[in-house]
């Protein structure tokens, strides 16, 4: 039991506590939510129907914008050893990031439509302007 | 005791696989709603003096108990329905629990060890509107370390079906065969939650709970509970007390079955520093706890509880101790906002693998946004959700 103990509590503290920049983003996720129910005037049960679909928009987003990033990096970081045709690419892959996340968007809006009006589709894309517009007031608050 | 380290070096080592998991997963689009999630307890509660005449030789008695369990997630289907929007989704997990439970008994002249294990399968479906079904099979081994070669499998199940009629008001029916009293029962599940998941909230879930949470910020949450404890486990027959008589039943058994459940009112804290990380610790006082050994051979071609040769119930309260660890591993669904999702971890949260009713508590509930959390924001906090321009 004392040999548990120990390991128990060596356990509790010596564990890096990965990630609080994790709970944060869990902040920021719950800021949204707020955010866009106040923005676009969900109600119980269009909140209910809206929020799997946006998250699934929003899971979509985050791993495009993830994986171009990531090709981004190092074809910027050697964009002087590119010749003429592999800097085209990289000019087509940019184009063909943008179309990606354009038809996301585009689905979702197919998707919400038997679930919001179209009004009140209108006003998911204010929503998330005020919501990265409060994000940056936070954060130049901050500073 | 003897199997624990190899637990405790699993565990050392999960968060490098954890780590490396994490680092694949950041360019797949994640699979799951429900993170693989490990956890590690323990549970002591008090002695107690036996008296029963058929007990009373043995001395007194003290129960403690090491449980390590998972779920993982194996399958998750999302299906979206065009005419109405919704989407409704599938859940498969894989489930396990690998528990040493402790009775220790003064004048035993030996300890006993006494070993359950299981691997099941569970089962959820949100349909999107309101309603989640919720089904779990657990099929376990129960052994006594001191007699390893005889284990007897058994298996307990939950099927529940929950509706959530508002966002603070839910409710639960369905059906449990469990072992979590100490004998084989066959009960109905009544339940409801009243309150927000993502706040303050009630919950009432016979029989196996009844809690209120109270988040203190986003990283403390206090749970008040009374809920039962207890399990059936093998127990070897196969002690020889001073004056030569056999216990602990002077049958032809060479294992007998023994049944314990306590009752725990008592106050529990969370702390979940991170989503992948958290931890809780628990305290308060066990009441009207009950022990009882029954004959295997008198009771292995009933399907019904078990018939005892010696039972013991204790009035008398008495303190009891219990924390563990849990770690969750892998990029999950977002599930912000999604009351459905809400309730869906709510009760794979309530009905832990194993049967025993100690469960990886409720991190990974969503909870309200913190002013106070961000305050504290960065640009690298931000990188996911704006883009340069948004700062200008």
């Amino acid at each position: 039991m004392k040999r548990f103990g120990i390991i128990f509590f060596m356990l509790l503290f010596c564990i890096p506590q990965l990630a609080g920049a994790q709970k944060k983003k869990e902040d920021i996720e719950a800021l949204r939510v707020t955010i866009f129910t106040k923005t676009i005037g969900l109600t119980t049960a269009e909140a209910g129907k809206f929020w799997p679909l946006y998250n699934q928009y929003l899971d979509k987003k985050e791993t495009l914008w993830k994986n171009h990033q990531e090709l981004r990096k190092t074809k910027y970081k050697n964009i002087d050893q590119l010749n003429e045709a592999q800097t085209m690419e990289m000019i087509e892959g940019e184009l063909e990031f943008k179309q990606k996340e354009l038809d996301l968007q585009k689905q979702l809006v197919n998707q919400l439509k038997p679930v919001l009006s179209s009004k009140k589709i209108a006003l998911v894309f204010k929503a998330e302007e005020d919501f990265r517009k409060e994000l940056v007031r936070l954060l130049k608050e901050k500073n | 005791m003897s199997g624990l380290p190899k637990i405790l070096l699993f565990v050392l080592l999960i968060p490098f696989f954890g780590i490396k998991g994490l680092s694949q997963d950041q360019q797949k689009e994640p699979r799951h709603y429900l993170a693989n999630t490990f956890y590690l307890n323990y549970y002591a509660s008090n002695r107690y003096d036996l008296t029963e005449k058929e007990l009373d030789s043995l001395g007194n008695y003290s129960f403690d108990q090491t449980n390590f369990a998972f779920y993982i997630p194996l399958l998750t289907r999302d299906k979206f329905r065009k005419d109405s929007g919704i989407i409704a989704n599938h859940h498969l997990l894989l489930t396990g629990n690998y528990l040493f439970a402790n009775p220790h008994f003064s004048n035993l002249p030996t300890r006993h060890t006494l070993v359950r294990n299981s691997i099941g399968i569970r089962y959820m479906y949100n349909n999107g509107k309101k309603g989640i079904w919720f089904f779990d099979f657990n099929p376990f081994v129960t052994y006594d370390n001191r007699d390893k070669a005889n284990k007897v499998f058994r298996n307990s199940s939950i099927a529940v079906y929950n509706h959530r009629f508002s966002e603070t008001f839910s409710m639960t029916i369905g059906f449990t065969k469990t072992f979590l009293f100490g004998d084989r029962l066959r009960l109905p599940i009544l339940g409801m939650r009243v309150g927000r998941l993502d706040g303050v909230y009630g919950s009432l879930i016979f029989p196996r709970n009844l809690s209120i949470h109270v988040p203190l910020g986003r990283k403390f949450t206090v749970v008040g509970f009374v809920r039962p404890m207890g399990g059936v486990y093998n127990f070897a027959n196969n002690d020889t007390m001073p004056d030569g008589s056999k216990f602990i039943y002077n049958g032809r058994d060479s294992v007998v079955i023994f049944g314990r459940y306590e009752f725990l009112n008592g106050l529990r804290l969370e702390f979940n520093p991170s989503s992948h990380f958290s931890w809780f610790i628990s305290g308060g006082v066990t009441k009207n706890n009950v022990i009882g050994f029954a004959s295997y051979q008198a009771n292995q071609s009933r399907t019904k509880r078990f018939l005892p040769f010696a039972v013991e119930q204790f009035s008398k309260p008495a303190g009891f101790f219990h924390a563990g660890l849990t770690w969750r591993f892998g990029k999950t669904k977002k599930v912000a906002g999604n009351l459905n999702m809400y309730e869906l971890i709510y009760l794979n949260n309530t009905f832990d693998p194993g049967d025993n009713n100690d469960g990886p508590g409720s991190g990974n509930q969503p909870k309200k946004s913190s002013k106070k959390g961000l305050k504290k924001l960065s640009y690298k906090d931000l990188e996911d959700f704006i883009e340069p321009q948004d700062l200008y």
